[in-house]
């Protein structure tokens, strides 16, 4: 039901934003109602077609009670807040409710409505949308899509549909500073209080020390809890480059699911590897078609469709390997298209595929945070760039830092990070002590955001330096 | 009294007090020099030397309290000084000793370049009590000085030493640079024992560091500057180190060097924690309070908002940059100052003047050992301080410090 809005400003342009809306989106927009939320045209308009056009509620009052789960959000006085739609039968206030997915019963402590402000209500019917509060402690137990019935008298299925937020992109996040992992975990926790599709299990590197592995929805998510870490609760971290969830399945049938690169088995052990799939859908004009192809090809990808919709719009449908996806697949789309391609993509099952765990070695020794698992065929190149933008990342140090990338045993490349000479400036001229104080300041900060892993410190960037990495 | 007030807190009286005069003119500007300079004929002696006096009599109440700090010494850096006409430096030094107690030594110094000074000029400077003169000598390769935009030839830097000299001045210091384009370290030797054999008292040798906004930073940034890598640099360093302490030379600084009784009473200030009053164009001063805290603050950079603000606050400029530094940020200046000198860092001094020993926090002795088994740094009971290779990595140690990590 397309509504053009803001119809009163001076610039508005309905016709064009109509045009746009079916070659961009693909829908047919003559019908769209012109609107102005601020002079109140087309109000009764868009209420009438609400009207005519959407079905009407088929839900019984009679029923068991089935509610739909629409979102939630945790408030710090009144604990996790759910806005549900009521499907079947009536939530009345101090009922008991169970959440089906999350298998547990509460009581309702308040129901009402949006009136749009929070309004208490006696009850909700079929059709009806409204909050609950039912001192829910953990938004980790109120998932959208979630069914919530009577715990008396439930309902014998829960609405079709539901899928729980499954982690499809693993990180260990580290601590720059070792003392600080207590405050890791608390942030995490109270992170979880309002956002519980992200999971963390604490892990041990060798080269990280105590940390935590979590699984993210995708690398929008990752990069969202990531900030909200440093910012909101002033951590310095390290986060190890992102890796998807493989399954290895062994010689003696054992299946391993693997999403840390560091716990990857010894080769000799492995029947074979199978790598998440996605089917992935690329929006873009017509003049990017042949890089994004070519990127697509690169990055393992089968082409599965390629469809004109308009003039001005391509889609390109290809079943690539997540794991391509997650090593800087977005960063060189845009690039590639100038920013006007835009993906996306479901999860497709798994593949077997030919993969080895690259590692890289520090001064001799095997930085468990820095493997990564690539394809077989791409590893030499990989590991060279590797090597090569480690040297650019690793400051100098007291002593000469070899980097080598090896697979199992063999190194495949190396390159030299010399030592540091000398780290003074000559004159501390005019008494302009704070123009001094400016640079140490800086070298100050840059040691800040370095890990000491043996006795060498790499900067946070490195970690990731396998995603800049073509 | 507002918080952004230099004038405010009572002066700590118990540190010696330095005065700098900043002159800005130059013949040139040097393609590696980012000092506030001008380049201009003629140059306003007496105008600038009014600025100066009337800024310095404006001031000169935020630097006396009731126990007035002793004044040490009075030092005019540039620029190029030495272009000043000897009646307005006088007027200066005059201004100066009038307005502050000074019973003991007073060092007058005076900044010059080789080509410069002449018998005349330097009496002058004699005549106006001047008593130490620094020239800028930089190399003894006449092609070296011509890569580095320098306007004198080795053949003047003679001749400048024996007319201050002759002008009764003894106490002679030299600017000589390392890490410059072009320069080997056979260069480098050649102007080491060059320099030595014309027996000053003060040696300054700092290596090239390319600035932005100069133009050697704008060569450096489109790789057209050739100069020797850190490596020799380094080395340069350390062979400066060996020649001159083979010849007697004490080295006190990171870039410093004196002869026995002959360290810089000025500089020694700025790593000291003492306190200065600069004045002039882009002049930077130190005012430590008696609670542990203090005032930096400096003078506007360019020379006509300076003249035009000194006019319009009848010589009293507000200052263009005013930083109230709280008494742990001093304490951490005062660390990484003292370290950059031979003596280090007194441990009961320090203790005294910001009440805690340098080391009282674990984290940063943690990060001290560290320094130490780097080899860096020494740790003794009465004094912390660089070791010789330890000077090399100044800035290594000091921000380590201050992380404490």
């Amino acid at each position: 039901m397309p509504v053009i809005n803001k119809i009163d400003l001076p610039s508005a342009d309905p016709e064009g934003v109509r045009r746009q809306i079916e070659e961009v989106i693909g829908i047919d927009a003559s019908g769209a109602i012109l609107a102005s939320a601020k002079d109140g045209r087309g109000i009764d308009a868009i209420l009438e077609a609400v009207v005519a056009r959407i079905p009407a509620p088929q839900g019984s009052s009679a029923k068991p009670l089935k509610v739909l789960l629409l979102d939630s959000w945790y408030d710090s006085y009144r604990g996790v807040v759910l806005l549900v739609r009521v499907v079947d039968g009536t939530l009345r206030q101090k009922q008991k409710i169970r959440l089906w997915a999350a298998g547990r019963d509460y009581e309702i402590v308040s129901l009402g409505a949006f009136a749009p402000f929070a309004t208490e209500v006696g009850e909700l019917g079929p059709g009806e949308v409204g909050f609950i509060t039912a001192a829910i402690k953990e938004v980790a137990d109120a998932r959208v899509g979630d069914t919530i019935t009577e715990a008396s008298k439930p309902c014998d299925a829960p609405l079709p549909g539901f899928q729980p937020a499954k982690p499809m992109v693993f990180a260990g996040i580290f601590p720059t500073d070792p003392a600080r992992y207590e405050d890791l975990r608390d942030a995490l926790d109270k992170l979880r209080l309002n956002d519980a599709s992200f999971s963390r299990e604490p892990e041990v590197s060798a080269a990280l020390g105590f940390g935590f592995r979590c699984g993210f929805l995708g690398l929008l998510h990752m990069e969202i809890v990531q900030e909200r870490l440093e910012r909101e609760y002033n951590l310095d971290l390290v986060t190890t480059a992102p890796t998807v969830r493989f399954r290895i399945v062994l010689r003696n049938g054992d299946v391993v699911d693997l999403d840390n690169p560091a716990k990857f088995p010894v080769e000799g052990e492995i029947d074979h590897i199978e790598e998440p799939m996605i089917a992935a859908v690329i929006h873009t004009p017509p003049e990017f078609v042949g890089g994004l192809l070519k990127l697509c090809q690169e990055r393992r990808g089968t082409q599965t469709g390629l469809n004109y919709a308009g003039e001005k719009r391509v889609i390109i449908r290809y079943d690539l390997p997540l794991t391509e996806v997650v090593f800087g697949f977005y960063d060189r789309m845009k690039s590639v298209s100038r920013g006007y391609a835009s993906l996306d993509y479901e999860p497709k099952g798994y593949q077997p595929a030919d993969l080895v765990r690259l590692d890289l070695l520090v001064n001799g020794d095997r930085v468990d945070s820095l493997s990564a698992v690539v394809h077989r065929e791409t590893s030499y190149i990989k590991g060279r760039d590797l090597c090569i933008k480690m040297k650019e990342l690793i400051p100098m140090q007291q002593f000469e830092v070899a980097i080598q990338a090896a697979l199992g045993s063999r190194v495949i490349a190396k390159t030299v990070v010399k030592a540091l000479r000398k780290n003074v400036t000559a004159k501390c001229y005019g008494g302009d002590i704070t123009r001094k104080r400016k640079l140490l300041e800086k070298q100050k900060e840059g040691k800040k955001r370095m890990k000491q892993v043996g006795n060498v410190e790499i900067p946070q960037e490195a970690f990731l330096a396998i995603l800049k990495v073509e | 009294m507002t918080l952004a007030d230099p004038a405010s807190g009572i002066l700590d009286a118990t540190r010696a007090l330095g005065v700098y005069v900043h002159f800005p003119f130059c013949r040139a500007r040097c393609p590696y020099c980012d000092f506030a300079t001008a380049v201009c004929e003629p140059i306003p002696h007496d105008e600038y030397a009014a600025a100066v006096a009337a800024e310095l009599s404006a001031r000169a109440g935020w630097f006396r309290g009731e126990r007035a700090p002793e004044l040490r010494s009075i030092y005019f850096g540039g620029g190029t000084p030495g272009r000043w006409r000897s009646e307005a430096i006088g007027l200066v030094i005059d201004t100066t000793r009038r307005l502050f107690n000074s019973t003991g030594p007073l060092e007058i110094t005076v900044e010059t370049n080789p080509g410069e000074v002449t018998a005349e000029s330097a009496a002058g400077l004699r005549a106006a009590g001047v008593n130490r003169v620094s020239l800028g000598m930089q190399a003894f390769q006449d092609h070296l000085l011509a890569a580095i935009g320098r306007q004198h030839s080795v053949a003047a830097i003679a001749a400048a030493v024996h007319a201050v000299r002759g002008a009764g001045i003894d106490n002679l210091c030299a600017d000589l640079m390392f890490g410059l384009p072009g320069q080997t370290m056979d260069d480098w030797r050649h102007s080491l024992a060059a320099l030595v054999a014309l027996c000053p008292s003060h040696i300054t040798a700092y290596a090239l560091t390319v600035e932005r906004g100069t133009r050697f930073g704008a060569l450096d940034r489109a790789g057209k500057l050739q100069r020797p890598d850190e490596e020799t640099v380094a080395a340069m360093y350390v062979t400066a180190h060996e020649v001159l302490q083979a010849a007697g030379f004490e080295h006190y600084e990171i870039s410093s060097y004196a002869r026995p009784g002959r360290r810089a009473v000025h500089n020694t200030l700025y790593w000291t924690g003492g306190a200065y009053l600069g004045v002039g164009a882009s002049a930077s001063s130190f005012r430590p309070l008696h609670d542990g805290t203090g005032w930096r603050f400096s003078n506007p950079r360019a020379l006509k908002t300076y003249l035009r603000s000194a006019a319009v606050g009848k010589g009293n400029p507000l200052p263009a940059k005013i930083e109230h530094r709280a008494a742990e940020d001093l304490e951490n200046e005062g660390l990484w100052l003292g370290l950059r000198t031979s003596d280090g860092v007194e441990r009961a001094a320090h203790a005294r003047r910001y009440g805690r020993d340098p080391l009282a926090s674990p984290e940063r002795a943690a990060a001290a050992q560290k320094c130490v088994d780097a080899g860096w740094l020494s740790v003794a009971h009465d004094r912390l301080r660089l070791t010789d290779t330890g000077f090399l990595f100044a800035d290594e140690v000091s921000s380590r410090l201050w992380l404490g990590r």
